[in-house]
């Protein structure tokens, strides 16, 4: 069965607004070039990856509803809306859930006050759904999930303020194997992930790597596709048995997001 | 001056409980765990009761500050 992953077409994707270090609306995102890229990532998932493209239609006035990773965390036929922290981004939950509901997914949501971003800030590795906490998402998000959803939650604390949301440092890879970025996390962050992940298993990308949003991944199968990077973590890849997609997505990268932000798995 | 905080959610695997406890003692501020009620299973949360002691009031609010930081409650 092809993996099945939610993308939004770029069609009204501008800075309009300044809400993470990325951003800034002076430097303005090129739209054909962003269209292009978006197009690019599409194709590489659909035709060399043989994934099942759903797509959502885009709407005007929210301009970061082509980064469908913060649309909800998925579990099973049940979707959890985010309730997005930046007022900015609050508009896209009605549409996703609408989506979603329209789909026939089981749609959960959240109370108002707990700040929770989807699949940005949540992610999978073996049974255990891993948490960030602080910039974008509540803590207090991760017991109401894992009573909601009968499974263990773990947070870790987000402390570099360019690795806003978990999935800009981590990235959780087939047969349990993960990429991340130690510096993104507290110390106590980095013991759980030491911990719970055997050193063999953990891919750590360097400083240079990480700004170029390596951890931003889509992993299929054993395709991992990201922005552009660097040979030696296409190399570290390799020994592991992943084969490396590259494709740029510049454009994207001015908002603080790439390939796994412009993606959900559904 | 003494506050009463409890804490709920997968806090012993995500260290939640002794960052709390480390961070707070760190400012020189007495804390300690009264109660640790810890899940069976691995899915099961656990819940612990807490106590801070500090007569400087804006050292208490910083302390329970820290503590909500992680997802603490009045108790």
């Amino acid at each position: 069965m092809s993996a099945k992953i939610l993308m939004c077409p770029p069609d009204y994707y501008e800075i309009k607004y300044e809400i993470n270090p990325w951003m800034n609306v002076e430097i303005q995102s090129e739209q054909s070039l962003a269209k292009k890229q978006w197009a690019n990532l599409y194709n590489l998932l659909k035709n060399d990856l043989n994934v099942d493209i759903k797509l959502i239609e885009p709407k005007k006035d929210v301009p970061d509803m082509v980064f469908t990773a913060n649309a909800a965390v998925m579990h099973g036929n049940k979707a959890v809306i985010s309730k997005f922290k930046p007022p900015q981004r609050q508009p896209e939950e009605k549409y996703f859930a609408e989506w979603f509901e329209q789909q026939g997914y089981e749609v959960i949501t959240l109370k108002d006050d707990m700040a929770f971003e989807g699949a940005g800030d949540a992610l999978y590795l073996g049974n255990i759904l891993y948490s960030g906490y602080v910039p974008r998402t509540d803590i207090s998000s991760h017991s109401y999930i894992s009573d909601l959803l009968k499974i263990p939650v773990v947070s870790l604390e987000l402390v570099n303020s360019s690795f806003y949301h978990l999935d800009t440092c981590f990235c959780p890879l087939k047969d349990d194997y993960l990429i991340y970025y130690p510096p993104a996390f507290d110390e106590y962050a980095n013991r759980i992930i030491e911990t719970n992940v055997p050193a063999e298993k953990r891919i750590i990308v360097n400083e240079e790597e990480a700004a170029s949003f390596t951890c931003n991944a889509v992993n299929v199968d054993n395709a991992v596709v990201t922005n552009l990077t660097s040979k030696r973590f296409g190399k570290l890849l390799a020994e592991k048995g992943f084969k490396h997609y590259e494709t740029d997505l510049s454009e994207f990268m001015k908002a603080g997001g790439a390939a796994k932000c412009l993606t959900l798995k559904l | 001056m003494q506050k009463e905080l409890k804490i709920r959610g997968h806090i012993i695997d995500s260290l939640i409980l002794s960052k709390i406890l480390d961070e707070i003692s760190d400012m020189g501020i007495i804390c300690y765990a009264k109660e640790v009620s810890v899940g069976q299973k691995r899915q099961d949360m656990s819940e612990a009761i807490f106590i801070i002691e500090e007569n400087d009031d804006e050292k208490m609010q910083k302390a329970i500050k820290t503590a909500k930081k992680h997802g603490a409650t009045e108790n």
